[in-house]
């Protein structure tokens, strides 16, 4: 995705207008703007938050310190452009994120209290981590290795190419066909696990 | 090319997890996520799809490669490994018939060197033949072309002859007839029986043996099938 191309997509998106609508309200004192731009934004601003800090807490803070901050600064009319309010929330998350580093206070917390859990335990929970487990059980043996040495591993291709015994231009499409058998077999067992309520994967 | 296509061709959503984008692109793209639900819920998806990999990769359910196996290779272990059963069972079964000759082997020799003591004590027994009952061994193993040599003392009365046979095949009633060099016939018996040891025990009239080669045949009764047939040169003193 070119850089350009993206941004010339990002303002054509029909949500900047909507979001300029939201602002307005916001600003006005309507208290259900306020609670509209919290429930659209509070789950994806505390997983981005979650990719700069990694750590479930320091992202909660991260969070609530960038929705303040967001909040005052609609309030006060300091939004140059309220079409561009995901802009703003980014930017502003980026500062207050930076702020946290530089007081440290990650490695304060760690001195003191518990060790944080792995951050992988945000997005899995016991059942997604039985239905994956499951169902890498039952693919093929190639594109079990396959998948770690692509997404855990992180091998370049011509190393996966090398361990696997196949062309380099052929580890696209045996990566397309791991997916595609995952990605059929966790729904074959879901739709067979009635009991258990799945969040979808890739 | 739209937004939503763009990011699928370019695979947007697997590089941003894998932090692959450069930062204008992922800044661009965490823009798009904040206000695009779709993308948000495919994101999260990847990012679980990629920490359960990890989950599995560190809690040992999906071990790393180490070397991947041809198919072959299992199947050369196992052939080599039937071979070695096999060799194993046929030098077991080898050695157990070798042993099992040998014991035969053993048991016949002991037999034939009792049969050796019972006639020389019978022998000496004899009152009027003291020592005088010439005695040839005749066996398969002694070979057609060498013949036995058996020395006859004018005194004697007799020649015996001792003719070992196979213990263990039912001959039924034998004859034996010998022949002098030039082919005529010198003696005959029918009616002969194996004794205990396997073989025919035989006493000729000494008088009827001087001093030459005789070929001794020995041949079932009833269907004239020679069993055997053995050289043996008389010396006389």
């Amino acid at each position: 995705m070119g850089d350009e191309a993206t941004r010339d997509n990002i303002a054509s998106n029909p949500e900047f207008t909507a979001n300029a609508d939201l602002v307005e309200r916001i600003q006005s004192g309507d208290t259900g703007a306020e609670e509209t731009f919290y429930r659209s934004y509070a789950a994806r601003l505390y997983y981005l938050a979650l990719v700069r800090v990694r750590s479930t807490h320091d992202a909660e803070d991260a969070r609530s310190e960038t929705f303040l901050r967001v909040l005052s600064a609609i309030r006060n009319r300091q939004l140059r452009s309220p079409g561009a309010l995901a802009s703003f929330c980014l930017r502003t998350l980026d500062y207050v994120v930076l702020e946290m580093q530089r007081k440290q206070m990650r490695a304060e917390r760690l001195a003191a209290e518990e060790p944080e859990p792995a951050i992988h335990e945000y997005f899995l929970d016991d059942g997604v981590k039985a239905a994956i487990e499951r169902t890498f059980a039952r693919l093929k043996p190639r594109e079990r290795d396959f998948l770690r040495m692509y997404y855990y591993d992180e091998l370049p291709k011509e190393e996966i190419a090398r361990r696997t015994g196949i062309a380099s231009e052929r580890v696209r499409l045996l990566k397309s066909r791991a997916l595609k058998s995952f990605r059929e077999m966790y729904l074959r067992l879901a739709k067979s696990d009635t009991k258990t309520r799945r969040k979808s994967l890739v | 090319m739209k937004m939503h296509e763009q990011i699928e061709a370019d695979e947007v959503i697997e590089r941003y997890v894998r932090r692959q984008l450069g930062e204008e692109e992922r800044r661009a793209f965490e823009e798009h996520v904040l206000d695009c639900s779709e993308c948000f819920e495919k994101v999260q998806e990847m990012e679980r799809f990629v920490a359960g990999i990890g989950y599995l990769a560190e809690a040992g359910p999906l071990p790393a490669l180490t070397r991947r196996r041809s198919w072959w290779a299992p199947v050369l272990a196992l052939a080599f490994a039937l071979m070695l059963i096999v060799s194993g069972l046929w030098i077991w079964k080898l050695r157990t018939s070798v042993d099992l000759l040998a014991g035969q082997q053993q048991r016949l020799a002991r037999e034939l060197a009792q049969a050796h003591t019972e006639l020389a004590a019978l022998a000496a027994k004899a009152p009027d033949t003291p020592a005088a009952l010439p005695l040839a061994i005749l066996d398969a193993s002694r070979g057609s072309g060498v013949g036995t040599e058996v020395t006859v003392p004018s005194q004697a009365r007799e020649l015996a002859l001792w003719i070992q046979l196979d213990p263990e095949s039912k001959d039924g009633s034998l004859g034996i007839r010998v022949t002098d060099g030039k082919g005529r016939t010198v003696e005959s018996v029918d009616g002969l029986r194996k004794n205990r040891y396997g073989a025919l025990a035989v006493a000729l009239p000494a008088g009827k043996f001087p001093q030459g080669e005789y070929t001794v045949l020995v041949f079932r009764a009833n269907a004239h099938a020679v069993l055997g047939q053995y050289l043996v040169k008389v010396s006389v003193e």
